[in-house]
């Protein structure tokens, strides 16, 4: 999810309290005005193709975050990595974001073709990312054996660190593996918007636990509907968060999951390989200060607090 | 002390999570500020802030930047000024005018963000973290050269993996060479740009051979570093495959050129398949490997300077040339004249050496010429250095061995000084062996220091009534900042016999080696 892979990403609140400078509106463009033609690698599956207006929220070097209705949409350099919302530029676009789009400038979308005052960008010929379906699971006990070899890298990027939520997230994963409504929303009310961070640790956390829990629902209704409630949960706190982690939690909540999440979670469960889990798993750990590292605790969370209760109901 | 709490809130204002961070250890750093905090205003940190002891009445949002710091008044007003310049300046990872509070590039992505167009990340750090360092460069799309070394091969093998996956390119970890663009990096040298490109996995074998191009008159397109076990199994060649690739779709490249030590039997097989394909001559040289051609267009060098000898041919579309590893005549005689006046206790080379390939080229010439020889990084052939100086000795003065805690000896070239003076005076030795690294990295002057303790040495064994042979070769060009030119006059006048090139000088070497060795044949015959 891009809220763990966009260093710089950050979706606009939809009603600004202040009409400060950051929202500004931005001249229209002179009719004569040369563009920079951004080439577009990819762009995530809920990003619509062929005709949006919105504007730009915010600016960084390597993405930019656009507003159109009620959706936070993001043009993000290559490396930040494709995310359902993201337009995913090629390797070698222009390099600074901040030199193209002006904060509260308008955007428009005819046929498939991006404009603002000084950037192009073409939709149409672009790949449309969209997760991989996942091969066969491994078994439980290689399941395992690959979170404990990523519970333990987990300790060695925190070091002598550990997050301020360690605590709340491991009662919320106690609460998952029991199934407890109750409990599992009383530490979702702590977490949601704790920690350092544009998007705070708790947020990344839930994102990633949302996305371990997904995995492992193997039907069983009992689990659904716990799942239902977290999300419910969720939900009902975004306004409590930084806009861009409250965009990542509803995507999460709908079960929307950016690249980096998405492979490593695929590779935890049915990839042999473990070099291949362990890139999968550095590429997450290393994304954002600790966003990363939150995300990874997460996701390791969720699937713990279901792997074992899985096995048991499979054997019976 | 009189201590209060300040707050400025900065509405809708986004900065990334790494700069918050940052930014809030900077004012918890700063001169009477006891605690800070830089975080957005959502409930959750508002109430955190309370059990800090940063309690604050506002009615921020969760869309706000909230910055907190408690100390002394004045300070707390100065964090905060400070704190606004910085958050307010444009690109404000650092930089960008924060003229009163400037944040220093403490990562991969503050550099990124203060500098977009980088497309290259040179990791140093101490090798437990570079593994990491590389990933999160590799995750902002950079090419990366990893100097660190003590790098697990689990962990090289998995950022290569990765760089890989997305197109990027990891030289190293332990690469210390490389020059990207006509930029040196590293231990490298100052060479004129051409058509030639490079891919090694040996930094001094990399400069041997960039140095001697520029010195025939050739160029170099780019001189790709891979780290010295990337032809290993467990490596399986991924950047010397990807270096050769990128070369060979180089439109600035029209020679490429391989090198190694030898590498594992699979690896290079699979390189010499790839190199074959190239469509483009190919000049490969495995130090130690057979000479034959495996393929058509595939050139094997006999030796560094071979390599460079062949490419720059090849360059100017001519025949590449027959190996030669012998210096001018006048160096033989000087040698020999020399070796009339040693004693019958000389029988022993002692090589002294700063670059790990040079001391592996010259055991080579011994052992080709079946001189046994002992080193602590032996060639194949070559015994291991037990810690006895006894016979041929050749010593890896950059290995980890002599470096732990210490400099490399290319910038500090005192181990090497001392160990100079040390074999100079035993009876053993009759020549000692050395090399001398120029180009960025290196020291300002290592020959001022060498020629005095070559003087040393010589005006010892004098006063025990022999003779040293003093043979090297300096590994530069003239565009170098220490001045190639000046350093070898420097050794040549303290009785040294410098030549062009390294197997040049240790073949010198082996030369004297084997005569003495025939003279003390001949006198117990």
């Amino acid at each position: 999810m891009p809220s763990v892979g966009a260093l710089h990403v950050q979706p606009a609140p939809l009603a600004p309290r202040v009409a400060s400078r950051e929202l500004r509106p931005a001249p229209s463009a002179p009719a004569n005005t040369l563009r920079v033609a951004l080439a577009v690698e990819s762009i995530g599956y809920l990003v619509p193709r062929m005709e949006f207006i919105g504007r730009v929220h915010s600016a960084f070097a390597q993405a930019c975050n656009l507003v159109c209705d009620d959706e936070l949409l993001t043009i993000a350099a290559s490396a930040i990595g494709d995310g359902p919302t993201t337009l995913r530029l090629a390797r070698r676009a222009p390099t600074d974001l901040r030199e193209l789009f002006d904060v509260g400038e308008r955007i428009d979308c005819r046929q498939g073709v991006v404009r603002t005052r000084r950037a192009q960008l073409r939709l149409l010929q672009a790949r449309v990312w969209c997760p991989a379906e996942p091969g066969p699971s491994l078994g439980r006990a290689r399941i395992e054996a690959h979170l404990r070899n990523a519970q333990t890298r987990l300790a060695q990027r925190r070091g002598s660190a550990p997050s301020v939520i360690d605590g709340a997230a491991a009662a919320l994963g106690e609460a998952c593996r029991a199934l407890d409504r109750e409990r599992a929303v009383r530490h979702v009310d702590h977490l949601v918007g704790w920690g350092e961070g544009l998007t705070p640790a708790g947020d990344d956390f839930l994102v990633g636990l949302l996305a371990g829990l997904d995995a492992l629902l193997d039907g069983v209704e009992a689990r659904r509907q716990f799942r239902s409630a977290l999300a419910a949960a969720v939900a009902a706190r975004t306004s409590r968060t930084t806009p861009v982690a409250a965009h990542y939690l509803r995507l999460a909540g709908a079960r929307h999951y950016s690249a980096p999440l998405v492979d490593l979670r695929a590779a935890l469960l049915c990839e042999d390989d473990p070099d291949v889990v362990e890139v999968a798993l550095a590429a997450t750990l290393a994304i954002g200060a600790t966003s990363g590292a939150d995300t990874v605790a997460g996701l390791l969370a969720g699937l713990n607090a279901w792997l074992p209760a899985r096995s048991a109901l499979a054997a019976a | 002390m009189n201590t209060t709490t300040r707050f400025k809130i900065f509405a809708n204002l986004y900065k990334d999570s790494v700069t918050l961070m940052q930014l809030g250890a900077q004012l918890r750093g700063r001169d009477g500020i006891a605690e800070a905090s830089c975080l957005m205003a959502t409930p959750a940190n508002l109430a955190q802030l309370q059990h800090a002891d940063l309690s604050i009445d506002t009615e921020a949002s969760p869309s706000d930047l909230l910055v907190v710091v408690r100390g002394d008044p004045a300070a707390c007003d100065e964090a905060i000024e400070a704190a606004d310049a910085l958050l307010q300046a444009k690109g404000a990872s650092g930089g960008g005018g924060a003229e009163a509070f400037s944040m220093p590039l403490t990562s991969v992505a503050l550099a990124v963000e203060s500098n977009p167009g980088a497309d290259l990340a040179l990791i140093s750090v101490p090798g437990d973290y570079a593994a990491a360092e590389a990933m999160k460069a590799i995750a902002l799309g950079l090419h990366v050269m990893v100097f660190s070394d003590n790098v697990s091969i689990a962990d090289e093998l998995a950022i290569k993996t990765a760089a890989r996956a997305r197109d990027l390119l990891v030289m190293g970890p332990d690469c210390g060479t490389a020059i990207v663009n006509g930029v040196p990096l590293g231990f490298a040298n100052v060479v004129r740009r051409g058509d030639i490109g490079l891919v090694a996995a040996s930094g001094t074998g990399l400069q041997e051979v960039t140095c001697r191009i520029h010195n025939l008159g050739g160029g170099v397109s780019q001189a790709i570093g891979t780290g010295g076990r990337d032809l290993k199994e467990e490596i399986g060649g991924i950047t010397m495959l990807q270096g050769l690739a990128a070369l060979a779709a180089d439109p600035q490249t029209s020679v490429l050129v391989l090198i190694s030590k030898p590498p594992a039997p699979a690896i290079a097989r699979r390189i010499e398949e790839a190199a074959g394909a190239a469509g483009k001559p190919v000049v490969v040289h495995f130090l130690g490997a057979g000479r034959e051609p495996a393929r058509p267009g595939l050139h094997v060098a006999a030796s560094l300077r071979h390599a460079a000898d062949v490419a720059v041919a090849l360059a100017r579309g001519e025949r590449a040339p027959a190996a030669a590893s012998m210096p001018a005549a006048a160096a033989i005689a000087a040698v020999e004249q020399c070796a009339t006046t040693m004693v019958a206790a000389q029988k022993s080379v002692r090589a002294l050496f700063t670059g790990g390939t040079f001391c592996y080229e010259a055991q080579l010439a011994f052992i080709e010429r079946g001189l046994p020889c002992r080193s602590n990084a032996p060639a194949k052939g070559a015994l291991p250095f037990d810690g006895r100086f006894d016979g041929h000795v050749f010593l890896d003065l950059g290995d980890d061995d002599y470096t732990r805690g210490r400099p490399h000896p290319m910038i500090d070239p005192l181990l090497r000084d001392a160990a100079v003076r040390e074999q100079g005076a035993d009876a053993q030795t009759a020549a000692i062996l050395f090399d001398v690294v120029l180009g960025f990295g290196s020291h300002a002057d290592p020959a001022r220091g060498l020629a005095q303790a070559l003087a040393d040495a010589q005006r010892e064994a004098r006063r025990q009534g022999r003779a040293l042979a003093l043979i090297g070769h300096v590994c530069g060009t003239d565009g170098d900042p220490q001045d190639k030119a000046a350093q070898v006059r420097q050794l040549e006048a303290a009785s040294a016999v410098i030549v062009g090139s390294n197997v040049e000088a240790a073949s010198l070497a082996a030369h004297l080696a084997a005569q003495l060795a025939g003279r003390t044949a001949a006198k117990s015959g």
